[in-house]
């Protein structure tokens, strides 16, 4: 298994829940707030712009047994 | 603090996740190498990132943030000087030897270089060490849990320790590494946008230094006394921390900081994972950049804490009774003013009054420094990532200790004095049983720490004076060929008994003899400070262990030569690097990880 893929997959579903609901909630508590939104929001879209990327190298990753995580340049064919 | 349904899915989602692993990597673990030592498969940024994740337990996370407020940006001398350095060393000088040697353990490469002996002492005092400590940070978090959520003590404990002992289980070493990278980025997603809100709201990195510049002089030091890491140093009654330079450097900088980071096999097993020699020796490399940057995420959110000039709405629980009260004394501060911004005072729960320490100051309650960042400044929400990236941090820490504990155990206890000639399967099925009672052993500790808190700081003790003397003897082993295991072994006990024995001399500032020190009937000697004594219980520890060994391996014959081979620095061939590119070298990266750490050093002087 590609690490990558599960740590992609939580981080994409966090940062979905996360900014939805802050979104909804209209917290505008001034403690919560980055750079103007709320702290649920900016950080949703922060996991959910690393979660996608994981994914994606993931899913670009050659598949080889057992070393599908290391980083490596594609094969020829793909 | 009141969670919300939101809170709740997150924190099931991530338990869902951590078990979900172990069971995808249920049928990788074939054979006892696959579940101790994930069959040497992994590569070398995985088990970097796992190698500082099961480092960063929950008491660290806890733990730097109340140094954070207690010593300010000193407390960064536990990471660029107490680890950075010692990492480095691990990875370029002592990685051939655990790694080239084949050793599947910390002890059994002691056994290959030394005897049985010497293996035996440090396999037991590792072994019992790990499960002990497991259930001290198993104990702190439920009462941390109990105290903010009003959780369950016991539903806290079994909940997470029964999932660590599913996926550790399962999966073994690769489904604890493959969780501490999980829960690696997750502690750093809590963490960042904590810091980012905490800055906001002081000012910045502006606002906060003349904030602790006020907290600084209100404690009685000078105004730079939080900001600064060295500057202060030379006097230990300037600097916070109660130390001087030296016992810094060489008790925490080298003794300490080389003895846990070159012989911890917690650590040392993750890189023992890789999948080559070069990932191995990059593993701890690797570890060192996040390792950097970790004081920003764990140390600052202390240090916002005592800046805060605001508070929290909702109050952990033991603080209601007390926060109402009135001050005990006309002209004595009440406990609502007694808060150092959002770090409330000790209180004594029998009077509801805060505790007054011996210098006749409010005690602070330093531990919940970071706990209330994250009730004050976290909305639902991302609240329930905070307390994932809490729990995570124990979760990494525990299973770390379990993995660590189930191999010294099958490995160096099971197989070396029990049962010797048994099958593979017969050791990755009594790895699987190491993992169970393993866990029960903490649990039971967790319980016994509960009831009898003073035996487990006892422990502890007794565990700090067999650890302090252990990195003399891997140096002299590794480094000194003609080092001999009698040496070895009388050393490593002479050591142990000069830390008892050092520690049994003298006493911190303004303590009582008993576990603190001073229980050998006479005190020759007082520290400015607990930190200062255990820095030089440690300074002794080595010094004393370094000397018998040395003098006992001379007196006693040495091993031939081609029995040391690939065991002893001058007896094994340099790892070679040809055809590698130069930023996946150990070298070149140990250089850029050095001048970074010099960098910050300078920076935060």
């Amino acid at each position: 298994m590609d690490i990558r893929l599960p740590v992609g997959a939580i981080f994409t579903f966090y940062g979905v829940i996360l900014a939805i609901y802050g979104l909804a909630s209209g917290d505008l508590d001034a403690h919560h707030m980055i750079a103007g939104l709320n702290v649920n929001i900016v950080a949703g879209a922060g996991m959910l712009v690393f979660g996608v990327t994981m994914l994606y190298l993931a899913r670009r990753a050659p598949r080889v047994p057992q070393s599908t995580a290391e980083p490596s340049p594609r094969r020829s064919g793909h | 603090m009141q969670l919300h349904w939101i809170d709740y899915l997150i924190i099931a989602i991530y338990f869902g996740f951590v078990v979900g692993i172990g069971v995808v990597l249920k049928n990788f673990a074939k054979t006892s190498t696959d579940f101790f030592l994930s069959g040497r498969s992994i590569p070398a940024w995985i088990t970097g990132l796992a190698f500082i994740s099961a480092n960063l337990g929950a008491q660290e996370v806890i733990g730097m943030g109340a140094s954070g407020a207690k010593y300010g940006i000193a407390t960064s001398h536990f990471y660029w000087v107490g680890a950075i350095p010692a990492m480095i060393f691990v990875g370029i000088f002592m990685m051939p030897f655990y790694y080239g040697s084949r050793a599947r353990s910390v002890p059994e490469y002691l056994k290959l270089r030394f005897d049985e002996k010497t293996r035996g002492l440090n396999a037991i005092s590792f072994a019992v060490m790990t499960v002990f400590s497991s259930g001290v940070s198993m104990y702190a978090m439920g009462k941390l849990l109990q105290l903010l959520l009003g959780w369950d003590f016991n539903v806290s404990i079994l909940l997470s320790a029964g999932i660590v002992l599913v996926y550790t289980y399962l999966g073994g070493l690769t489904s604890a590494i493959y969780n501490e990278v999980l829960q690696f980025f997750l502690i750093v997603a809590g963490f960042v946008p904590l810091v980012s809100l905490g800055l906001r709201d002081v000012g910045g990195f502006h606002g906060l230094y003349s904030r602790l510049a006020d907290v600084a002089v209100d404690r009685g030091f000078q105004s730079g006394a939080l900001t600064h890491s060295w500057r202060y140093m030379a006097d230990p009654s300037q600097n916070p921390m109660g130390v001087e330079w030296f016992g810094l450097v060489f008790g925490l900088g080298f003794v300490l900081s080389f003895g846990y980071w070159c012989t911890d096999f917690l650590v040392v097993q993750r890189a023992m994972a890789a999948d080559s020699m070069n990932a191995a020796r990059r593993t701890p490399l690797i570890a060192a950049f996040p390792k950097m940057v970790f004081p920003f995420l764990v140390i600052l959110p202390g240090m916002l804490a005592i800046a805060a000039t605001s508070r929290p709405a909702a109050l952990p629980t033991h603080l209601h009774c007390a926060e109402a009260a009135p001050a005990a004394q006309p002209g004595e501060r009440s406990v609502a003013q007694s808060w150092e911004g959002l770090v409330p005072p000790k209180i004594d729960e029998a009077t509801c009054q805060p505790l007054v320490g011996t210098d006749g100051r409010v005690q602070a309650d330093y531990d919940l420094a970071t706990p209330m960042m994250l009730m004050h400044y976290f909305p639902s929400g991302i609240l329930g990532l905070g307390l994932c990236a809490l729990l995570a941090s124990f979760m990494s820490g525990m299973a770390g200790n379990t993995t660590a504990f189930n191999t010294v155990w099958t490995y160096d206890i099971y197989q070396a004095y029990i049962n010797r000639h048994a099958s593979d399967h017969h050791y990755l099925q009594m790895g699987r049983a190491a993992t169970v009672f393993g866990v029960l052993i903490s649990v039971g500790a967790a319980y016994v720490a509960q009831a009898f808190n003073n035996i487990m700081d006892l422990l502890q003790l007794v565990f700090a004076f067999v650890n302090a003397p252990l990195f003399a003897t891997f140096m002299l082993g590794m480094f000194w060929k003609r080092t001999t295991g009698h040496g070895a072994f009388t050393g490593l006990l002479a050591g142990t008994l000069a830390a008892a024995a050092h520690h049994g001399l003298t006493l911190p500032a303004g303590a009582v003899a008993g576990v603190k020190g001073g229980f050998l009937g006479s005190v020759l000697h007082v520290y400015p400070s607990e930190m200062a004594q255990n820095f030089w219980t440690a300074i002794f520890a080595w010094s004393t262990c370094f000397v018998v060994t040395l003098l006992v391996s001379l007196a006693t014959s040495p091993r031939a030569d081609r029995e040391l081979e690939g065991l002893v620095y001058s007896l094994t061939p340099r790892p070679k690097e040809e055809g590698v590119p130069l930023y996946r070298q150990p070298g070149p990266l140990a250089i850029v990880v050095l001048l970074m750490t010099i960098a910050l050093n300078v920076i935060f002087w």
